[in-house]
């Protein structure tokens, strides 16, 4: 354990909403996962993961801000993977704000016209200026690998199988480059397409168990942490951001809110935004076909 | 205080657009910069290179 | 065609450093593909389909970091191993240089603590670009010529407005926070602060500083517009006022070619405002102005420096000597070289890449010799006929239009200056050619050795004729630019070359040389 008695407690700047959870259950005793330049990750005995992150940085349910200064103090300590810590003893979040999902509280869409006109005006500006590397793209072999599981993925969601559309998400996890593989960007993006657009439980709860029991092995711990959290309705707020203003915005907002995916990793603002895409073709068709009926 | 002052007393951090050897110039001296592969909108003058032609007596 | 492979175990790699990794792998010739994931089911279900998965690969976690490569030579994977552990060090502002965003906004996104944007775009763009960059609280260097008067005043009022800096359009040099930026030297840190609407003009005074034991705070650049009328001065008052507010400064200098008499006033008064010690150099413009401001003139770049550094020290501002080297050496020097003239060498001829350090030759050389030729002259009848035909005494700024259509500018590119010593040496009754090398951030990487073999070549030619050519040369640079300084000077010894320590020095040696043999 790092002693810390010569160190002074640093104030967390805001939390998302899953980090006191995490920390009660593991009694705030965290092991350094990874270091990155803008980013350190401490996981718990029941690998769950909290992030610090410095401000300006887009927090999600599990990510804890810290002034600039405060985080470049923390990286100074010198702590390296596999270094355990007691995480109260160095951050605290007494006064922190606590940054809640947004997806629970949504009313349902009224205007189902104007999402679908943004959701053309989505596919056009990712087409133009998403980063095609890897599901985005049609012509490398992940999307490619990809295209079968999605044609099978939308037949069985009109059909409202939705357990059986889930399975075919699943078959995505852990598919293509980047750190948090393509895959499960895109899976995570169709997710905060479903939870934005308030969609019903016996929808939701469908795909979201099979992605909280079955994805662990099929993707590295940072990726799932990620995905169990979108499965449960928690994103960061630029993912928010973005599958709201497709949703309920205007062209400008979506431009906005793609600019700041873009700052994502390498290709997952993009990946994640693709997600969105086709979660709300889908999720459109089947409102759609509803209305039809 | 003109927020001339306030650059004075930060850290250098540069967006570089047109000639590239400016941002390696900048990024060889450890300071962080971003080149931004700029394209002209649609129409525009394609010829980048004769910038470097028209450099006027410095 | 082999496959080879290296995994990382447990090896987290932000999603930018994999994809450059990928690119830069896939982007040589002898990789047929590569593949860089983690090792989860599906990617190694993926590899298996590309012939890539073995069993070592199988092994792997989706926590492990697999990259995979097919290529002709196994020999050279090492090559490949090196650049990967050369990348997956590297720290992020690196990598981000890789990435390269297409807009001046997603650049902002992506670096939103950025201050400062270097623009040197076409012209029609850049006014544009400039007035999102103010617009988005950035301070601006603008390179860019060919912006019209009107953007200029346009994009100089908001700067103002916000209390930012624009320095430009035609704006070369610059150095903020000891960081040179386009065409700049490398110089000390120290308390000088200097404010210019020339770009060489600012070099020369920046690097003599140097030479002389001070050193710069800040070196804000205005354009060589900026003192006009139409404009009024607003960059060099903003600047002069934030060197007021620099702690770190406690001298200024402003440097640039004589203003119309209304915008020096305003300049000067906004000077005794700021209240601190200052030295004005209007290149040859109107000394009592200045005195009567109460600031120190000076009579040359390399002056102003010598009387910015004595301040600088507390000291009392003298003139700069007229050599650094005793008198009675320099005539010495100058007398050997005279005596191997032929009888009918008379005239000098200067080949500066250096659009002001031009002028000041034409400047010091008028005052002695009562007139000089060039494509930039001080007086209409002294402008050449044709600029690449030198007549009598004659001094060329390389740098000007006509001499860089289709070319690069001659600080980055000798070939201009190759051609014309080549010319100029067709000439039998040249005696002098003088020329200056300026070092520093965007110059070219061996300016001297760019010059040295020409200047042999030219020196030979007058050999051949039963004559002997001159070469004065000026390296305007520090031991701290990035060429070798003391490399640079003896290339142009070793080539013949006489070498001295300012532009005016080297100047007024040359004039010692040529006014032997004409009567003035």
């Amino acid at each position: 354990m790092i002693k810390t008695d010569q160190i002074c407690v640093i104030n967390a700047l805001k939390i998302g909403d899953g980090v006191e959870e995490i920390l009660e259950k593991s009694d705030s005793r965290l092991k350094v996962h990874s270091i990155f330049e803008h980013a350190v990750n401490l996981i718990n005995d029941n690998d769950w993961i909290i992030t610090l992150l410095p401000e300006d940085y887009s927090a999600g349910p599990q990510a804890v801000i810290l002034a600039q200064e405060d985080f470049a103090k923390f990286k100074s300590l010198g702590l390296g993977a596999a270094d355990t810590l007691d995480f109260n003893e160095l951050i605290s979040i007494k006064n922190s704000q606590t940054i809640y999902r947004r997806s629970g509280y949504k009313p349902v869409p009224e205007d189902i016209i104007k999402a679908e006109g943004n959701n053309i005006y989505f596919e056009s500006l990712l087409s133009q200026k998403g980063n095609k590397n890897g599901l985005l793209g049609k012509e490398n072999i992940y999307s490619r690998y990809a295209a079968p599981i999605l044609s099978e993925f939308a037949t069985l969601f009109l059909q409202k199988r939705f357990d059986e559309a889930g399975e075919k998400l699943l078959g995505l996890i852990g598919l293509g480059p980047g750190l948090t593989p393509s895959g499960d960007d895109f899976v995570l993006g169709v997710f905060a397409a479903i939870y934005s657009f308030r969609m019903s439980e016996d929808i939701i709860s469908g795909l979201k168990d099979i992605m909280v029991r079955k994805a662990k092995n099929k993707t590295n711990i940072i990726s799932y942490n990620m995905l169990r959290q979108g499965a449960m309705g928690g994103f960061i707020e630029w993912v928010e951001d973005m599958a709201d203003a497709v949703i309920y915005g205007d062209p400008q907002q979506i431009e906005a809110a793609f600019s700041e995916m873009l700052k994502i990793g390498s290709s997952s603002g993009s990946d994640i935004s693709a997600g969105i895409l086709f979660g709300m073709t889908n999720i459109l068709a089947l409102i759609n076909n509803k209305e039809v009926k | 205080m003109l927020k001339v002052n306030e650059l004075f007393k930060e850290e250098l951090k540069v967006i570089n657009m047109g000639l590239r050897s400016f941002a390696n110039d900048v990024k060889s001296q450890d300071v962080p910069v971003i080149h931004v592969d700029w394209r002209p909108v649609a129409g525009g003058n394609k010829k980048l290179s004769s910038l470097l032609s028209r450099l006027k007596s410095k | 065609m082999v496959s080879k492979w290296l995994i990382k175990e447990n090896s987290y790699y932000d999603s930018v450093t994999l994809m450059i990794i990928t690119k830069e792998i896939e982007a040589r010739d002898d990789v047929e593909n590569a593949v860089v994931v983690m090792g989860t089911d599906l990617n190694k279900d993926l590899l298996n389909n590309v012939g890539l998965l073995n069993d070592e690969i199988n092994k792997t976690t989706a926590n492990d970091l697999i990259i995979a490569v097919r290529m002709k030579d196994e020999s050279k994977f090492d090559e490949i191993l090196a650049k990967v552990d050369e990348l997956l060090n590297k720290k992020k502002s690196d990598a981000g240089e890789d990435y390269t965003p297409p807009t001046l906004d997603s650049a902002i996104k992506y670096m939103p603590d950025s201050n400062m944007v270097v623009i040197s775009l076409p012209g029609a763009y850049a006014a544009a670009e400039a007035k999102k960059a103010l617009e988005n609280d950035k301070h601006v260097m603008l390179f860019s010529d060919n912006v019209t008067i009107e953007q200029e005043k346009e994009l100089k009022e908001l700067a103002v407005s916000k209390g930012l800096l624009m320095m430009g359009p035609d704006c070369g040099t610059a150095m903020i926070n000891q960081v040179p930026l386009c065409f700049c030297n490398k110089v000390n840190k120290g308390n000088i602060g200097i404010v210019g609407a020339s770009g060489t003009g600012t070099q020369e005074i920046m690097v003599q500083v140097h030479r002389m034991g001070g050193g710069c705070s800040q070196v804000i650049g205005t354009g060589g517009r900026d003192l006009k009328k139409e404009i009024g001065g607003l960059m060099m008052t903003l600047g002069i006022q934030a060197l007021a507010n620099d702690d770190n400064t406690d001298v200024i200098v402003l440097v640039s070619k004589p203003p119309a008499i209304e915008i020096a006033e305003k300049v000067l008064k906004t000077l005794k405002e700021c209240g601190k010690k200052a030295v004005v150099d209007f290149i040859g413009g109107d000394d009592e102005l200045i005195r009567k401001y109460g600031f120190i003139a000076a009579s040359s770049l390399e002056d102003a420096a010598y009387k910015a550094v004595a301040l600088a020290k507390g000291e009392e501002p003298k003139d700069a000597p007229i050599f650094t080297e005793s008198e009675d050496k320099i005539d010495k020097l100058a007398a050997k070289e005279r005596e191997k003239l032929a009888s009918n060498q008379k005239y000098l001829r200067g080949l500066y890449s250096g659009g002001t350090l031009c002028d000041e030759t034409l400047k010091l050389f008028t005052k002695e010799f009562g007139g000089i030729y060039s494509n930039i002259p001080l007086t209409p009848e002294y402008k050449l006929e044709d600029n690449k035909k030198s007549y009598k005494h004659t001094a060329l700024d390389l740098g000007d239009d006509e001499f860089t259509v289709g070319r690069p500018h001659p600080m980055i590119d000798s070939y201009m200056r190759q051609q014309m010593i080549v010319k100029e040496a067709e000439d039998s009754e040249m005696a002098v050619l003088i020329m200056d090398v300026v070092l520093g951030y965007g110059s070219n990487e061996d300016p001297a050795g760019s010059l040295a073999d020409h200047i042999k070549l030219a020196k030979k030619k007058f050999a051949d004729r039963g004559q002997y050519l001159c070469v004065v040369a000026y390296v305007c640079g520090t031991k701290a630019d990035p060429q070798n300084y003391d490399e640079q000077v003896k290339k142009l010894e070793d080539a013949g070359a006489v070498l001295m320590p300012s532009n005016a020095q080297a100047i007024r040696f040359a004039m010692k040389v040529v006014r032997g043999v004409i009567k003035c």
